[in-house]
């Protein structure tokens, strides 16, 4: 059974929806639109819905899901704000005992058991493979993941995801920024993904142009696509 | 204040100070061989092969600042120092109240690290400065007047290149002796090396070098010492055989030592 996209023409497009079992990446430049289409993507569909968010909090990420009027039943997981904890927090000490300078009580606060690094890749690939089947999983952005960890990495993680997907009937579908990273990374990403959709934006006079590209659908390469769209009241639109 | 044989004093009693103030190490005989103690001020490289006993004389130098109230500072690398006390030998003259009463301060140099957020592999030189300032801030608070380092080999695993070991010796040892600190830092060698330290530029840089070794006589193995130089002061280069007692470290001539 297909999982449907959340709009009704890409789903058209591909088939009914996206194959389950897959592996799907949005990719596009930044305000084009892939979180929108993520969020979109997170609300529909009977399966259970998990959302991996990286850049917004889960207030941020469910308040624009009723700004839309969808469904909120999604399960959001804050990445971000658990990266500002361990991560962020820890460079500010950093910068504050590298400016101000150490006291005694400092250098015997000091715990052992923090200097242990928390590895998100880890912990996501940890987390989705405790999601029981069916499910929908979004990964809102892998940006976050190929920054801290590199692109080797994160494709070894993909690829375990890939099979366990694939063995649960689940789908994930993953964001990308577009032009942050050198070519090679992006193909070796694309390269990896089942279904690849490019959203595109180019000025034409005063107008903006949008155009979703479905540029790979895995064994039905006569689905690839060309289609205008606009991001509105009711999240992502194809005109057709 | 202890007056050495070195310090005259007028009819006023005023110091006709002849050679540099001493920082008694309380231990007599390595008193003795200084000819009063170690110059004050001073930044002393403590070298020697593993098992040599640079851990224990370096402590004991401190508990017996900490009897004379002067205030020490122990930072260490290479182990907690919870594990460097219960390893210490039991010396007479040791209480828990030194620590309690901040008279001893034990820093672990591992967590000045973390704090820093010190790459392990590779210290940059602003992190070199800001070791040596944390240092020197540590001793200030501690009004620290003795400190020991152990050791500056662990700290120099962290740097690439001797010129940052270099730098960093010369900006510490001008730190500590600004703040009137006699301090002892501790050298590791290994058979292998033919200098009196790991990287050849510590030696060269310290105001004296105490160099502590093993020595085979009889089928048993004896703690040497011999100090190497000792600026601020004129003194004994003669080989010693060290006792290391629960009532502190004593010095034999070598002539003597270990043939009862």
């Amino acid at each position: 059974m297909p999982l449907t996209s959340g709009i009704r023409e890409l789903d058209n497009v591909l088939g009914g929806g996206f194959i389950e079992g897959t592996l799907c990446a949005v990719v596009g430049p930044p305000g084009s639109g892939c979180g929108v289409f993520a969020r979109q993507f997170a609300s529909v569909g009977p399966e259970k819905s998990y959302y991996f968010s990286t850049n917004d909090a889960s207030e941020e990420v469910y308040n624009s899901l009723k700004r839309f009027g969808w469904r909120t039943d999604t399960t959001v997981i804050d990445i971000g704000d658990k990266y500002h904890d361990t991560v962020l927090l820890r460079r500010l000490e950093v910068t504050k005992y590298r400016q101000e300078g150490l006291k005694v009580k400092d250098v015997h606060d000091y715990e052992e058991t923090s200097s242990r690094p928390f590895n998100f890749l880890t912990y996501l690939t940890h987390e989705i493979f405790r999601i029981k089947p069916p499910f929908r999983v979004i990964v809102d952005s892998l940006d976050f993941f190929i920054d801290n960890y590199g692109v080797e990495d994160v494709l070894g993680a993909l690829r375990t995801l890939r099979t366990y997907t694939r063995r649960n009937s689940g789908l994930l579908l993953v964001t990308l920024t577009k032009g942050v990273f050198e070519p090679r990374i992006q193909n070796s990403i694309d390269a990896l993904m089942d279904t690849l959709i490019e959203l595109e934006r180019a000025r034409v006079g005063k107008k903006f142009e949008s155009n979703l590209i479905v540029s790979k659908v895995k064994n039905y390469p006569e689905r690839s696509k060309i289609m205008q769209y606009f991001v509105g009241e009711g999240g992502i639109t194809l005109m057709e | 204040m202890s007056l050495t044989k070195e310090e005259r004093r007028d009819g006023n009693g005023h110091s006709l100070s002849i050679g540099r103030e001493k920082c008694l190490t309380g231990i007599e005989g390595l008193d003795n061989v200084l000819g009063g103690g170690i110059p004050r001020n001073n930044t002393v490289l403590l070298t020697g092969n593993c098992g040599t006993g640079k851990t224990s004389l370096s402590l004991e130098f401190l508990l017996h600042g900490a009897l004379e109230g002067e205030n020490g500072l122990y930072l260490s690398v290479t182990e907690p120092y919870e594990k460097l006390i219960a390893n210490m030998i039991p010396y007479d003259f040791f209480t828990r109240d030194m620590i309690k009463s901040g008279k001893l301060t034990f820093i672990d140099m591992t967590a000045i690290y973390e704090r820093f957020g010190f790459n392990r592999d590779r210290m940059t030189i602003e992190d070199v400065d800001l070791l040596v300032s944390a240092i020197g801030d540590l001793t200030t608070e501690t009004s620290a007047r003795r400190l020991v380092i152990d050791s500056i080999t662990s700290v120099a695993y962290q740097l690439d290149t001797q010129e940052k070991l270099r730098n960093m010796l010369l900006s510490l040892s001008k730190t500590l002796s600004g703040l009137g600190a006699t301090s002892l830092i501790i050298s590791e060698l290994t058979a292998a090396d033919t200098s009196y330290s790991k990287y050849g530029v510590e030696e060269a840089i310290a105001d004296g070098v105490i160099l502590m070794g093993n020595l085979e006589r009889n089928g048993d193995l004896l703690r040497t010492l011999q100090v190497i130089k000792m600026r601020g002061t004129s003194h004994s280069r003669a080989k010693y055989v060290l006792d290391l007692t629960t009532a502190g470290t004593l010095l034999v001539p070598l002539l003597k030592g270990g043939s009862s």
